[in-house]
């Protein structure tokens, strides 16, 4: 009895040894919650960017392990150990969305940058245009005022040729000349010559004069002297005194000094009357030299 | 190794309070307070996952969430209040874990769209750095 009595107590100490040198069966999940959390302690964001979720999921780690230290029910620790994994998975994802966060800040900075360095761009861009388009302004504007000057110039011509068309309508005014299909014509009517003869009156002489200062002041002109008679006497005499009186005419404006080259003379008779034989008067304006003027360039339109 | 007791041992009175205490004990266990707050915490919780789109972002979480969600409440009728405390909390961690998820994939895509951006814009930037065709006058 006495021996039965002794071994309780010894047996009782025995197992309370044993359960404090010995551990616990190993639990699955317990392990798997462990190697979880060190793997999450392992990565240095951890600690900074989810600091609160790490310290709720080492809070649960430690209840497991009390659990487990204290042989609570294998349910239990498994239990335990499944939110202490949930735990640290939730403290992952949390590293992940701030690291994502903070990627998303970076990305927004490096973009208002290069959208600050594209406006950069486009501003150098357009002030370069605008600069290239004052310079062609600049130019635009020189080449208009070069041509404010030509016109000017071109208007001064005209106005110059315009006084000289004047000078010139004033001259012929003043011969008495007709603008007619050939040109103007300058008419030496028959008092400008001695009767039958071929020399000229005094007024004849003239009016000669007068020519000869136009055709020396427009030198590229030429003149076609033509003379001309009524039907009395014969046609050969009158003939020649219309031949005799335009060379007359050419000879005095040779003697004031018109290049005999410019000067060009017919005589055509009776042919041509300007009026009716029948009457004094109407004979007396068909007794005549006709002086055609050439334009400008020397042409001459014959008759 | 055998032995008994000896039904006339002074140790017998002893033996019957631990018996009784562990009655107690067992007891105590047996009948655990209905886990109310709990059950409300972990509705919540699912209820706040879902609303933030751990369906699309982390369905897996979501449906163990509400799966042991609904568990714990088929427990709560059955007053295993024990089952349904373990249950609900797990089911608040599944909840908690399905939204984490989601915001950081969120985040994620938010990341890659801006790099994205990024990209898009340095290659316009750069196409607009070289020099252009010079101007026909």
């Amino acid at each position: 009895m006495t021996t039965y009595r002794i071994i309780p107590p010894t047996l009782v100490a025995a197992l309370l040894l044993a359960g404090c040198s010995t551990l616990p069966p190993t639990n699955a999940q317990l392990d798997q919650a462990r190697s979880d959390y060190q793997a999450a302690q392992n990565d240095a964001r951890a600690a900074t960017l989810a600091g609160g979720e790490m310290k709720q999921a080492g809070e649960a780690l430690a209840k497991a392990n009390d659990a487990w230290t204290r042989r609570e029910e294998p349910s239990e620790v498994d239990h335990l150990a499944y939110l202490a994994r949930q735990r640290v998975a939730i403290a992952r994802e949390t590293v992940q969305q701030k690291t994502a966060d903070q990627g998303v800040a970076n990305a927004a900075a490096s973009r208002d940058k290069l959208r600050l360095a594209l406006r950069t761009n486009e501003a150098d861009a357009a002030q370069q245009q605008a600069q290239a388009a004052q310079r062609k302004a600049e130019a635009s504007q020189r080449d208009s005022e070069a041509a404010l000057r030509q016109s000017e110039s071109l208007r001064q011509a005209a106005n110059s040729a315009q006084v000289r068309n004047g000078e010139l309508e004033a001259q012929l005014a003043d011969l008495n000349a007709k603008k007619t299909d050939r040109g103007m014509v300058i008419t030496l009517g028959d008092v400008l010559f001695d009767t039958n003869q071929s020399r000229l009156k005094a007024g004849g002489v003239h009016s000669v004069e007068k020519l000869a200062g136009f055709l020396e002041q427009y030198p590229k002109r030429k003149a076609l002297i033509e003379g001309f008679t009524d039907n009395v006497g014969s046609e050969s005499s009158n003939q020649a005194l219309s031949d005799r009186r335009a060379a007359a005419v050419r000879t005095a404006l040779v003697d004031h000094g018109i290049g005999r080259e410019r000067l060009a003379t017919n005589g055509y008779g009776e042919a041509y009357p300007v009026s009716s034989n029948d009457s004094q008067g109407g004979r007396q304006l068909n007794r005549r030299v006709e002086i055609i003027l050439s334009d400008d360039d020397g042409h001459l339109i014959p008759r | 190794m055998t032995f008994q007791f000896n039904t006339h041992s002074p140790t017998r009175p002893a033996v019957a309070m631990a018996l009784a205490g562990a009655s107690i004990f067992l007891a105590a266990c047996a009948s655990f307070p209905p886990p109310t707050e709990q059950m409300a915490v972990s509705t919540a919780a699912v209820a706040h996952a879902v609303n933030a789109g751990g369906g699309q972002s982390a369905p897996a979480e979501m449906r163990s969430a509400q799966d042991k969600l609904a568990r714990a409440n088929t427990a709560m009728a059955g007053k295993d209040y024990n089952r349904a405390r373990s249950l609900a909390e797990e089911a608040q961690a599944d909840a908690q874990l399905a939204e984490a998820k989601t915001h950081s994939m969120q985040s994620q895509k938010a990341v890659e769209q801006l790099q994205e951006d990024d990209r898009v814009l340095r290659e316009e930037t750069d196409r607009k750095n070289k020099p252009a065709p010079a101007p026909r006058t």
